[in-house]
């Protein structure tokens, strides 16, 4: 399979009141297409920044990122972002929206935004509301977005991130701010949309979350310390050997 | 603690800090400064009229009435003392290598005194009195320096009849009887030995002016006295001339204005800050209560923080209104004698007087505190905002690009974070809307027809005037005039109207109520050319239009018999019509043509009016214009503009300048409250920029976005401007024309630089400040987006 993202030798270091606090050291990895990757660790690891830099919203210090096959560290901010619009989806703990905008218009707003693709805003309009259709939320297209759970709220997201059907979802803790009944449907969500081919590389604390992954990163001090594969297809018994080798690895 | 919290909120929010320092600061020193100056002025004018030895009623007579004042005063009662001054009108006058002295002069409004004859005491530039004027040089006012372009040192050369003598402008005149800029007769004062050498010039007679000063417990039956003096020009109490000074606080009643507009845009700014803070500091302010801070222990930290800006701000602005007062007083005091009271204590006042406005207002908008809970500040996810309003209008529904959708959904969806803005906005482009559309009115060919003159193209001054029509056969020499002035346009191939008006004394009697005015009579125009209040044109002898302050003076309407006395006859006429003038004040009747009268008791002559046959448009008047002035070199060849700004005492000039000094101040405060609410909205929308960020929007689009909503809000601003522009000047300055005759204006704007030019300008300077604030938002990182609040 194709590999989708490529990282070699990442390193971000910050420079806080003179002090260089390296975040990220030598991190190398590779994505296939299609995977579903979940990165864990202790607070302060670094995953979040990780996940930040290989998708480009957070310049690298050193190292290389090659997003299907483009290297992503030698982009300028505008090329990175036009990168971000088309051809990658995020999702976040906080379920940002503008506020000033009801939940569809919200969903459809980087479609209207991309210029790539020949999609008219009529047809534009008619994939936001058959992705709300699909993630079951079609009813609270037109609310604002302080009228909905946070349930529903996350699925909007994750409908904003189909909206441009980008290559590769990036999620930082998606089910960070819901509870156990909002964060499965949101998880069952990402799932099928993993199946329906689209890469998704997730941060998570949660091992439920990571236990739907087929592969896992435990990172500890801005490295990764191990990965895991999960290959049954049994989520117990995936959640139970998973968290054995968190176990095992010092989580 | 509390002061470690201020100290890192003070360093935290340093811009808008900064600006609401900035508001303070420019409130104190407009409203310090326009205060004081507007109460020195007030409370100088009585002092210098007392200084200078004006009393209670003042005249001033052309020679050769056949009653003079000095004769009618022995019929009046309660007469306490009477003085008299003769002075004379000259011929020309002309500064001496100034090419722009046609333009300007005003030959025969001006006139020679020396101080062998003087009832008044006059002041140098230094508010010394003038007790001794060397020969060959002259004392004159300010604004005919300014309004010539000359200087003290100059020399200019004045005429009378056929002598002439050239003498040095040694200083400015300060003058409290004729010193006012609204007060067309400008004093040259001169030695005695000039003044004598002007006594011989032939003809004299004519040019002979007598002012007199008469202190009465009685001013009735002085007036009853006087009623039948016919050459009396101009005649009134002390308190209506320092009335003419008005003018000259124009400039500082405007500077008030914008001060009160400041501080109310200040208080607003203040409100919309407090309340930004408190709802970004939700947190902070739950937390202090949950650690047991009292209510009124965490209002005071913020009042403590304004009170620090508001005294700090107000200590700035008293020390600059001392400087930017005294430059504002330098053109009025360059015209009256200003005390030298302790004027400082004033601009403490005002001072005091905005930090408590501040705080006051700082109390009631921390009022919010008590409602946050600490609750508030363990919730997470919501910023403690409530949100009320829905969205109005929908992106699925608008074919618009999403950054310009975005932003006028915004505008629509919380109207209250914009209304600031779009009031500010709107009251500084109106203020300045204001002044330029008094200013282009009060220079407009239409005036002419608003304040019952006769509609022109043109008009020609000519110098020596009064000695040549002023005389018993200057109505056929005033004929000859025109006729010679329309031969020679017609020799240039132009047919046109020459018609010109003059002003005689009449008596006016209705019931038991006699009023002395002036007679205004068109000769070779006829009364249906001028524009009427009401009623229509006087159509023959028996007939006359009153001013509408001379109806209300006798409570006669239209349709009313009144007695009119003109020279030694006695007329019944009807009243047919009422009309606004800004002639004498507003106080005058126009009579049928033909009446008048004995040309050497005229008191006053306009100047000849040229109206073309074939309509010429304005470029073709400028070139016909040129041509006249090769053909009448001696004289001032004006547009109708420039007669009207003429006839009026160039306020147009000083209204235009005031817009001048007003524009860079609106810009700044614009630009102000512009970069404020963009700070703001930066720190409030982090999230949003990060989230907008993070799915792929370009900086550049995030900062269109920014910049496009207060850019709507600023053309909403002018477009509201633009539509209320005439009621908010009729409003506003309505009293200014009211004041000088003229209740009913209908302002001509010029629609280019007043709707376009100038509110281009301004929009520039605040959209361009606005972009470079939003500029802010490229430190935004779309990797923050789950760190922020």
């Amino acid at each position: 399979m194709a590999k989708i993202l490529e990282v070699n030798d990442l390193c971000k270091t910050y420079i806080t009141n003179k002090r260089q606090n390296n975040v990220l050291r030598n991190v190398s990895f590779s994505i296939e297409k299609g995977e579903m990757v979940a990165i864990m660790g202790p607070s302060g690891s670094g995953k979040s920044t990780m996940l930040y830099t290989v998708s480009g919203m957070d310049s690298l210090t050193a190292g290389r990122v090659l997003f299907d096959g483009r290297d992503i560290s030698a982009m300028k901010p505008n090329e990175l972002a036009a990168l971000r619009l088309d051809e990658m989806g995020f999702i976040f703990q906080q379920m940002y929206m503008l506020k000033n905008l009801s939940i569809l218009d919200n969903i459809i707003l980087p479609a209207r935004q991309s210029k790539s693709g020949n999609l008219s805003a009529k047809e534009k309009l008619e994939r936001g509301k058959a992705l709300m259709r699909k993630l079951g939320i079609i009813e609270i297209a037109d609310n604002d977005i302080n009228e909905v759970s946070g349930g529903q709220l996350q699925r909007a997201c994750i409908c904003r991130s189909m909206i441009n059907s980008p290559k590769i979802i990036f999620a930082d803790e998606p089910t960070g701010a819901l509870n156990r009944q909002s964060s499965n449907e949101v998880m069952n969500e990402l799932c099928k949309i993993n199946a329906e081919g689209t890469t998704i590389l997730l941060v998570t604390h949660d091992i439920k979350v990571a236990a739907k992954c087929s592969r896992v990163f435990f990172i500890v001090d801005g490295n990764i310390k191990g990965e895991y594969n999960l290959v049954g297809t049994d989520e117990r018994a995936n959640e139970r050997a998973l968290n054995n080798w968190l176990l095992e690895m010092g989580w | 603690m509390i002061f470690d919290i201020l100290k890192r909120d003070l360093k935290r929010k340093k811009t808008m800090n900064i600006i609401i320092l900035l508001f303070v600061i420019l409130s104190v020193m407009f409203i310090s400064s326009s205060v004081n100056n507007l109460i020195s002025i007030t409370g100088s004018l009585d002092s210098f009229f007392d200084k200078a030895g004006v009393s209670d009623y003042v005249t001033f007579e052309r020679n050769g009435g056949s009653v003079m004042v000095k004769d009618a005063v022995k019929n009046a009662e309660g007469i306490q003392q009477f003085k008299q001054e003769e002075c004379i009108f000259l011929s020309s006058r002309e500064f001496i290598g100034h090419k722009s002295l046609l333009e300007n002069q005003n030959a025969t409004a001006s006139i020679i005194s020396c101080l062998s004859h003087k009832i008044e005491n006059y002041f140098d530039s230094n508010n010394n009195e003038i007790i001794h004027v060397n020969d060959g040089e002259t004392y004159i006012r300010q604004s005919d320096l300014d309004n010539s372009g000359a200087k003290v040192g100059d020399s200019v050369k004045l005429t009378v009849g056929n002598i002439s003598r050239i003498l040095t402008v040694k200083d400015t005149l300060k003058d409290a009887v004729l010193g006012s800029r609204m007060m067309g007769n400008a004093r040259y004062l001169i030695s005695e030995n000039d003044y004598n050498a002007f006594m011989e010039a032939k003809p004299l007679e004519p040019n002979l002016f007598y002012i007199s000063f008469i202190d009465t417990d009685d001013i009735a039956s002085l007036e009853n006295a006087i009623n039948d003096c016919d050459t009396i020009v101009f005649n009134g109490k002390r308190s209506m001339f320092s009335f003419t000074y008005i003018l000259e606080m124009v400039i500082v009643g405007i500077l008030l204005v914008v001060s009160i507009a400041l501080i109310i845009i200040a208080v607003i700014t203040l409100r919309f800050t407090i309340g930004f803070t408190l709802s970004e500091e939700y947190r902070q302010i739950g937390i202090m209560k949950a650690i047991g801070i009292t209510n009124r222990r965490i209002r005071s930290l913020y009042l403590i923080k304004y009170m620090f800006i508001a005294i700090f701000g107000a200590v700035i602005g008293f020390f600059l209104s001392i400087p930017f007062g005294s430059m504002l007083l330098n053109a009025v005091s360059s015209s009256i004698v200003m005390d030298n009271n302790n004027r400082l204590l004033y601009g403490i006042l005002c001072a005091i007087a905005v930090v408590g406005i501040i705080l006051a207002f700082c109390f009631l908008s921390t009022g919010r505190i008590k409602s946050f809970t600490p609750v508030d500040a363990i919730r997470s996810g919501t910023t403690g905002e409530r949100y009320k309003k829905k969205s109005v209008i929908s992106l699925s529904k608008s074919h618009a690009r999403p950054i310009f959708f975005m932003a006028v959904n915004d505008i629509l969806s919380s109207p209250k974070r914009f209304l600031i803005m779009l009031f500010t906005f709107f009251v500084g482009i109106s203020i300045l809307m204001v002044c330029l559309n008094v200013s282009s009115t009060l220079q407009s060919r239409k005036l002419l027809s608003w304040i019952n003159m006769a509609d022109c193209d043109l008009a020609i001054c000519e110098n020596g005037a009064v000695e040549k029509y002023l005389v018993e056969d200057g109505r056929d020499k005033l004929l000859h005039r025109i006729d010679d002035i329309k031969t020679a346009l017609k020799n240039n191939n132009w047919e046109a109207e020459c018609f010109i008006e003059t002003l005689t004394g009449v008596l006016i009697k209705y019931n038991n109520i006699t009023i002395k005015t002036r007679g205004v009579e068109g000769i070779n125009i006829s009364p249906e050319e001028y524009v009427y209040l009401e009623g229509s044109a006087p159509q023959n002898k028996n007939e006359i239009a009153v001013s509408y302050l001379v109806a209300d003076k006798l409570g006669t309407s239209i349709g009313d018999t009144v007695l009119l006395t003109i020279g030694n006859e006695e007329v019944e006429c009807m009243i047919t019509a009422t009309y606004q003038t800004m002639m004498t004040m507003g106080d005058n009747i126009r009579v049928y043509p033909g009446q008048t009268f004995s040309y050497d008791k005229l008191v006053g002559l306009n100047e000849v009016q040229v109206r073309f046959k074939d309509k010429p448009n304005a470029a073709e008047i400028k070139r016909r214009i040129s041509i006249i002035k090769e053909l009448f070199p001696d004289d001032k060849v004006m547009n109708a503009g420039e007669y009207v700004n003429y006839c009026t005492g160039t306020v147009s000039d000083v209204v235009h300048s005031v817009a001048m000094l007003l524009l860079p101040i609106i810009i700044l405060i614009n630009i102000l409250v512009a970069v404020l609410m963009e700070k703001s909205f930066i720190t409030k929308e982090r999230g949003e920029i990060a989230m907008l960020k993070a799915v792929g929007f370009k900086n550049i689009s995030i900062i269109i976005w920014q910049t496009f909503r207060i850019g709507i809000v600023m053309i909403s601003a002018v477009l509201l401007s633009v539509a209320l522009s005439h009621p908010v000047s009729r409003l506003s300055t309505g009293f200014i024309f009211q004041m000088m005759g003229a209740k009913n204006i209908i302002f001509d704007t010029d629609t280019f630089k007043t709707f376009i030019i100038y509110p281009a300008i301004i929009f520039a300077a605040t959209v361009f400040s606005v972009f470079l604030t939003a500029l802010g938002i490229r430190s935004v990182s779309s990797s923050e987006i789950n760190s922020i609040e």
